[in-house]
C-alpha cells in the first residue's frame, strides 16, 4: 500500500513539481533530489522550472550571482595553454564552489588546443562564447550559446565572411518581444570587422543577427558608410569583443568614435543602435566628448 | 453575496468511483481549478474529479469546508465571539490533527491538492515530505519516496564529487 501510493506520487510530475518547488528554497536539498534518479533530474534541469524556483528581475523576482567565465592559463605538458574557466562568487554558486572548466559544466562544448572557448557575453544564465580555432580563421566564425544550468550547448552554424574581429550581443527570451518570450529563445547580434591587411581600402563592418527561432544567421548590413583608416575620415568600430555595448530594452548600442583622419585629432562620438527585433540600423551623434578608455556600461 | 447567503448555491462533485458529494459552492472553490470550471462555465450539475477516489475527495472537501473563510451573516457571528488569532490557533491544531495520517494517504492528498490546486492544503501535505527531504541523505531520500536509482556507480561518484557542498 505505501509502496503503490509512493510509485504514484513519483508517476505524477505535477505533485513532484510541487514538491521540488518547494524544496528549492534548500539548493543542497534539491540538488540532491536532482541526484536521486534521472527523471527528477530531467524535470529540476528544466529551465520552466529553475525559473518558477529563480524567477529573473523582469518577472520582479531575485537573480543569483552564478559565477564568472575566466580564460585561465593552465599548462599542459609543459606548454601554456588557455582555458574557459567557471569562477565561483566567493559565497558559493549551484555549479560548485570551485573553479572548474566550462566543458565541465557544459556537454558538446570543444575546448582544446584546437578549438578554444571564448566568453563574449552572459544572459540570464545563457552564455555565449566564440570558439576560436589555433590557426587564425578569416573565413567564418563559430560560437555556441552555453546553457550551464541545463548542462547544455547550442553550436551556431558557422558565419561565413570574411572576418578580423567580432563584436557581439545577445537577448534572451526574457528581453525579446513577446511572441519570443519562449525560455529556450535567444538572439545573436553580431558585428563584424573585416580589415584586408593587403589592400588598406578593403574594410568592412557588417552587422549579422542569429535567431534561435530561424536558426540560421542574417546579414551583412552594412553598419557605417565612412570607415577610418590612416588619413580618412570615419567610424573606428572599437576593436574590443566585450564591454563595448549596453542592452537597452531591445535595441543594442555600441559606442563608436568618430575621427577626422588622425586617430590624434579631437573625435565626435555615436552610438550604433541596433533593433533587435528589426535588425535595422541607425547611428546616433553623443553631445559630449568621451574618453574610450574608461567605460562602463 | 447576498444572493449566495439567500440560498446557497450547491455543487455535485463526483469521484470516478461512484461517489458524489454536495458541497457550497464556496467551499468548493477553495480549489482553484474548479472555481476556473465555475467561474468559465464550464462547471454542469456535477463535476468530474479524475484521478481522486472517495476516499481522499471526502478528505479534502473536509479541509475545504473547514479552510472556506467564513464571511457573511453566520460567519460574522462565529467572528464576533471568537478573536480572529484564536481561530488562527484553532485552526493550526485542527490541521496538525488532519495531517496524523499514513504516508500513502498524504501523498494521495498531495496529488489531489496539487490537481485541485488547493495552496493551503498542499503547503499542510507537502511540509513533511519536504522536511524528510532537506534533513536527509540521498539514500534516504530515495527510499522515502520509493525512488529507483537510475544512475551507474561511476556518474554518481562524478555527481557527489563535483557537488560536494550538496552532499556535506
Amino acid at each position: 500500500m505505501e509502496e503503490s501510493a509512493a510509485a504514484r506520487l513519483i508517476s505524477t510530475e505535477d505533485a513532484v513539481l510541487e514538491i521540488l518547488h518547494r524544496v528549492s528554497t534548500d539548493r543542497a536539498a534539491l540538488l540532491r533530489c536532482a541526484a536521486a534518479c534521472k527523471r527528477w533530474r530531467t524535470l529540476i534541469a528544466d529551465r520552466s522550472f529553475l525559473s518558477r524556483c529563480w524567477p529573473d528581475e523582469s518577472a520582479g523576482g531575485r537573480s543569483t550571482l552564478l559565477g564568472f567565465f575566466n580564460r585561465q592559463r593552465v599548462d599542459i605538458d609543459d606548454k601554456p595553454s588557455y582555458r574557459l574557466f567557471f569562477v565561483p562568487p566567493p559565497e558559493g554558486s549551484v555549479l560548485g564552489a570551485q573553479r572548474r572548466l566550462l566543458t565541465s559544466i557544459v556537454d558538446g562544448l570543444p575546448d582544446d588546443d584546437t578549438h578554444i572557448a571564448k566568453p563574449l557575453a552572459a544572459r540570464h544564465g545563457l552564455v555565449l562564447v566564440r570558439l576560436l580555432t589555433g590557426i587564425r580563421c578569416h573565413e567564418s566564425v563559430h560560437m555556441a550559446v552555453c546553457d550551464p544550468f541545463a548542462r547544455t550547448c547550442h553550436m551556431l552554424p558557422p558565419l561565413e565572411c570574411k572576418v578580423s574581429f567580432v563584436s557581439c550581443t545577445f537577448l534572451t527570451g526574457a528581453e525579446c518581444h513577446r511572441h519570443h518570450r519562449s525560455l529556450d529563445y535567444f538572439k545573436v547580434l553580431a558585428v563584424v570587422s573585416f580589415d584586408n591587411p593587403k589592400g588598406k581600402d578593403d574594410r568592412e563592418r557588417n552587422l549579422y543577427t542569429f535567431s534561435s527561432a530561424e536558426s540560421l544567421w542574417s546579414g551583412p548590413r552594412k553598419c557605417f558608410d565612412e570607415i577610418y583608416r590612416p588619413g580618412k575620415r570615419g567610424f573606428q568600430f572599437p576593436q574590443i569583443s566585450s564591454g563595448n555595448n549596453a542592452l537597452c530594452g531591445t535595441t543594442a548600442h555600441w559606442l563608436v568614435p568618430y575621427y577626422f583622419g588622425h586617430l590624434e585629432e579631437p573625435t565626435k562620438h555615436y552610438t550604433l543602435d541596433v533593433s533587435s527585433d528589426t535588425g535595422h540600423t541607425s547611428l546616433t551623434e553623443l553631445p559630449t566628448a568621451v574618453s574610450l578608455t574608461h567605460n562602463i556600461f | 453575496m447576498a444572493t449566495r447567503e439567500a440560498g446557497k448555491k450547491m455543487i455535485m462533485l463526483k469521484s470516478p468511483d461512484g461517489m458524489e458529494f454536495e458541497v457550497e459552492e464556496a467551499v468548493a472553490m477553495e480549489s482553484q481549478t474548479i472555481r476556473k470550471m465555475i467561474e468559465d462555465d464550464c462547471a454542469d450539475t456535477a463535476i468530474l474529479i479524475p484521478n481522486i477516489n472517495s476516499k481522499i475527495l471526502s478528505r479534502v472537501i473536509e479541509y475545504c469546508n473547514k479552510h472556506v473563510p467564513t464571511t457573511g451573516a453566520t460567519g460574522a457571528a462565529a467572528s464576533d465571539t471568537v478573536a480572529p488569532a484564536a481561530l488562527a490557533e484553532d485552526l493550526k491544531i485542527w490541521d496538525a490533527e488532519f495531517i496524523k495520517v499514513n504516508r500513502a494517504t498524504r501523498f494521495d492528498l498531495i496529488q489531489a491538492a496539487s490537481y485541485l490546486n488547493i495552496k493551503g492544503l498542499l503547503d499542510l501535505t507537502s511540509q513533511t515530505t519536504i522536511d524528510t527531504i532537506s534533513d536527509n541523505s540521498l539514500e534516504e531520500i530515495r527510499s522515502f519516496l520509493s525512488t529507483k536509482n537510475d544512475y551507474l556507480p561511476e556518474e554518481e561518484q562524478t555527481i557527489r564529487r563535483e557537488n560536494q557542498w550538496a552532499f556535506q
